[in-house]
């Protein structure tokens, strides 16, 4: 799985922006495509997102964006970071805990979900696949925080859009559209973030045994509440066994966060809050955050036999996010958990199942129904592309999609696998 | 302000257009007597105004798509507007172009608790939103200042703010889906009740995006759970400066209230003698800082916000003690637009972003320019996002008064941009600040939005004029790229 798709023919790497627009004015004049990369770590990732139309039989080279890092502005004050759009992840994590901030949408590690190295990848990756975790239920999403863009699109133009002020709607607001855009608009150099405080602390309140109707029901009363819960995510029982030592069945578990002060009483408020659904439990400090790591960054899907399955990530409506359990069921060989409090399943299909295609497809159609859509963001080589980003679209907007990815890069040079 | 030449065949062929459209709409829909259409000359921006050529008040998204593709077929250009309160000039009409009112798309479509979200037609106002679903302990966040008209597809259009914005964003961080029409009449759908969506962003995209792109013809917003309890403390500084860094030690301490406003000396003034709102009168800037949530953290959070102030040099400090005593507080506040008026018989309300920590030299060189002009001007400051609104006061009917108002407001907007902001930070561009994009951005990067554009409009129909301060054709910008960016266009037209 995961496969190179193609052979990379040449490999280049500019250390600046000059050098960068020449190499794809020469990748134009030459027929050829650039594929961008960091550091490598969402490959699997892009190749299993994008159409099969968007790939050509063109030479393929491989364009390495790792000489745009570095730290440019970090203003913990004005709530602004700069960076080169290469930057390790690592960094400028470091950076921000020890200002007390964070990326308040809490950026996943998905590497080792395609066998990588947990804790790679920059922050041009997290962007152009516009990755958000689990806090994403009550901060937004990646591409609510970013402020400003500068890039290359494919006919070899710098430009910039957006700033590096909290407020601005100076133009088209372009950082949004390249956000998620995998790379197929253009080659982003720099990107300004919004950053905000980090909690003290945070807390999860665990729900033990639920049904997954019933879970979804205590998710949304929590995340209907004034009590501002920043995840809400459930777990069957074979996730949640290996989640928490504690768990023999299933899980629901609810995240607070904010100052060592006060929040105990916000907890207390919330559990009153949910009486009805029975007792529950807390967890704090690092077992809390090593829970969360295990949820956000998926490693369910990561570990053991799992890292095989054929792995799906669908958009629900967070009301109807429930009946996975049953489809789930009916599939065979398949196993899922909910993260945004029912806004975002993971689902894997084993590998070893005959009919991949077929059963792609009955996730595909199950999405749509529940009016939402899916992803299969790990594919075997024939299904790369299959289920992709854009398989859900209809005609119309698919059309629409095409042209304003030409608008950035006629030629098509840029390609994402 | 120079807008695109009216076409004289468009004009000419007017009866022959309103034939046309009274065979999609209804004949009372469909508004061609000159009177009647003074109604639409301008919006928000009211120094501005041109009646449209005519005006359509299409009911539902059918009749929109076939109105578009009318328009489109006769290469006549269409202006969108919702209630038109755009501060910016972004609904004003063009004297060659068909205005499309969405005043009939006032219908809540849906309420959806279980998972949070709205879905109502365009021309719903802001405030109907919120009051939709009040009751049930639910409230929409971005709260625009005109929210008790100005309707959402205008928010949309606009990426509108408010005083809630750092803490719980703009329109565009709040919305779930779009139906939207392009103008050869497609119609668009993007999103719904899910949290994502497939493709590239065009929801981004389209928020924001001034009516250049497509007519929004129904939305689904995001809900949130009212706050239990809210308390606004007033802090009154003796140097702008000292409001300014308490500001910024607030935020660095870790703490983003709901709202945190400034008001400058004029301002306050302004609105005490209106409102009696009980702001206290020797004060060079005052803040108003709320914050919501649970008890124990407001108090926590009110704590930090008034040791911070105290070590700023705070000489007044009051925390409201009731519901009714914290409305008080915004009354002031919400009044500062009216309180102006009542200065003067006009202002300008400028809407320009910076970086916070230039709020004390963007504020001193606005008291000298202030004294150039010859002009007074009073400031609002939505001070947690750095997104200032000076109010400049003018006479109208004074020759050159509007002129040098503009040119004063100007001046700001370009400092703004010198000091690391831009020129809008919730107004939009429209027709006010179209020539002062090339301040902000290159014509490499004006010419990639204008490409956007052209995805969706290749004739640029839809609300020509606003925006981009020269005009491109597509054909143009396509052709373009063998060049790179080197070709300069002296030759084109700027209106």
């Amino acid at each position: 799985m995961n496969k190179e798709h193609m052979k990379i023919s040449g490999r280049i790497r500019p250390v600046d922006i000059e050098e960068l627009c020449a190499a794809i004015v020469s990748s134009v004049e030459q027929n050829t495509r650039l594929r961008l990369h960091g550091m490598d770590s969402k490959r699997g990732w892009s190749s299993a997102w994008c159409v099969p139309a968007q790939r050509s039989s063109k030479d393929l080279h491989a364009l390495d964006m790792r000489g745009f890092d570095g730290i440019d502005i970090y203003e913990p004050e004005e709530l602004v970071l700069r960076v080169g759009a290469a930057t390790p992840m690592s960094e400028i994590q470091k950076h921000l805990q020890g200002n007390q901030q964070e990326l308040s949408f809490d950026p996943p590690d998905f590497a080792p979900l395609y066998g990588g190295i947990a804790g790679t990848g920059t922050l041009g990756g997290v962007i152009a696949c516009n990755l958000s975790g689990s806090r994403r239920v009550r901060s937004g999403a990646a591409r609510d925080c970013v402020l400003g863009i500068e890039a290359v699109s494919g006919r070899g133009e710098l430009f910039r859009s957006g700033g590096r002020v909290m407020k601005n709607v100076t133009g088209y607001d372009l950082p949004k559209l390249l956000t998620g855009s995998h790379g197929m608009l253009a080659a982003m150099t720099q990107i300004t973030m919004k950053v905000l405080p980090a909690s003290e602390t945070s807390v999860s309140v665990l729900f033990f045994n639920l049904e997954p109707d019933r879970a979804v029901v205590v998710m949304t009363q929590a995340l209907s509440s004034a009590y501002e819960v920043s995840a809400a995510v459930y777990l069957p029982a074979s996730v949640a066994t290996q989640a928490v030592p504690a768990a023999t069945n299933t899980l629901t578990v609810l995240r607070l966060e904010g100052a060592e002060k006060s929040l105990p009483a916000r907890v207390e408020l919330l559990r009153k809050h949910l009486m009805e659904h029975g007792d529950s439990e807390l967890l704090q400090d690092d077992e809390s955050r090593a829970l969360w790591s295990f949820i956000g960054d998926a490693r369910f899907f990561a570990t053991g036999e799992r890292r095989e399955d054929l792995l799906w990530r669908l958009f629900l409506p967070p009301s109807r996010s429930h009946h996975i359990d049953a489809f789930v069921r009916q599939l065979g060989e398949a196993y899922y958990f909910l993260d945004w409090g029912g806004g975002l399943a993971w689902l894997g299909i084993s590998n070893e199942i005959k009919e991949k295609r077929v059963a792609c497809e009955k996730v595909a159609a199950f999405a749509l129904e529940q009016g939402g859509y899916g992803v299969l963001v790990r594919a075997p080589d024939e299904l790369c592309g299959v289920f992709g980003g854009f398989s859900a679209l209809g005609a119309v907007e698919n059309a629409l999609m095409e042209r304003v990815r030409a608008a950035f890069d006629p030629d098509g040079v840029f390609s994402p696998v | 302000m120079k807008m695109p030449v009216p076409d004289s065949e468009t004009i000419a062929s007017k009866d022959a257009l309103v034939s046309g459209l009274r065979k999609i709409l209804p004949s009372e829909d469909v508004i061609d007597d000159p009177a009647a259409l003074r109604a639409f000359e301008s919006d928000g921006l009211s120094a501005y105004r041109q009646p449209p050529l005519i005006a359509v008040l299409p009911s539902n998204t059918g009749q929109v798509s076939e109105v578009l593709r009318f328009c489109a077929q006769h290469g006549v250009k269409v202006v969108p507007r919702g209630a038109g309160t755009s501060l910016s000039g972004g609904a004003l009409p063009l004297a060659d172009g068909i205005l499309l009112g969405l005043s009939r798309f006032n219908s809540i479509l849906d309420i959806d608790y279980d998972n949070r979200c709205l879905t109502v037609q365009p021309g719903v106002t802001n405030l109907a939103i919120s009051k939709a679903v009040d009751a049930d302990g639910f409230y929409y966040a971005p709260d625009p200042s005109s929210q008790y008209a100005c309707s959402i597809g205008g928010n949309v259009a606009e990426n509108s703010g408010g005083v809630h914005c750092l803490k719980y964003g703009l329109t565009s961080n709040n919305l779930l889906g779009l139906e939207a029409v392009l103008i050869n009449g497609d119609v668009v759908r993007i999103g719904g009740a899910a949290m994502e969506r497939p493709g590239y962003d065009l929801l981004g995209l389209l928020t924001g995006s001034e009516g250049l792109l497509a007519v929004i013809t129904e939305v689904t917003v995001r809900i949130l759970p009212k706050p239990p309890l809210a308390r606004a403390m007033l802090l009154g500084f003796t140097t702008a400066t000292a409001a300014a860094k308490s500001v910024s030690a607030i935020i660095r301490a870790g703490i983003i209230p709901a709202g945190m406003e400034m008001m400058d000396k004029a301002a306050v003034h302004a609105v005490e003698d209106f409102v009696h709102a009980g702001y206290p009168l020797d004060v060079e800037a005052l803040l108003i800082v709320e914050l919501d949530g649970v008890e124990a953290e407001i108090d926590h959070g009110i704590a930090i916000a008034s040791s911070i102030a105290k070590e700023h040099g705070a000489c007044f400090e009051q925390v409201s003690q009731s519901e009714e005593e914290r409305l008080g507080f915004w009354a002031g506040r919400k009044a500062a637009f009216a309180a102006a008026g009542r200065m003067s018989p006009d202002y300008y309300c400028v809407d320009g972003t910076i970086p916070r920590r230039a709020l004390p030299e963007v504020l001193e060189a606005m008291n000298e320019m202030s004294a150039r002009y010859g002009l007074r001007v009073a400031n609002v400051f939505h001070a947690g996002d750095g997104n200032l609104h000076p109010l400049i006061l003018y006479d109208a009917n004074v020759e050159g008064e509007l002129e040098r108002a503009e040119d004063f407001g100007a001046d700001i907007l370009r400092m703004c941009v010198d000091k690391g902001g831009v020129l809008t930070g919730e107004h939009g561009v429209g027709v006010e600040k179209r020539d002062l994009m090339e301040e902000v951005f290159s014509q490499t990067d004006l010419d990639v939005q204008q490409r956007v554009k052209c995805a969706f409009d290749p004739t640029s129909l839809l609300n020509p004029g606003k925006m981009f301060p020269r005009l491109r054709r597509c054909a143009e910008l396509g052709a373009m790229h063998v060049h790179g960016g080197k070709l300069a266009f002296p030759e084109l037209p700027r209106y």
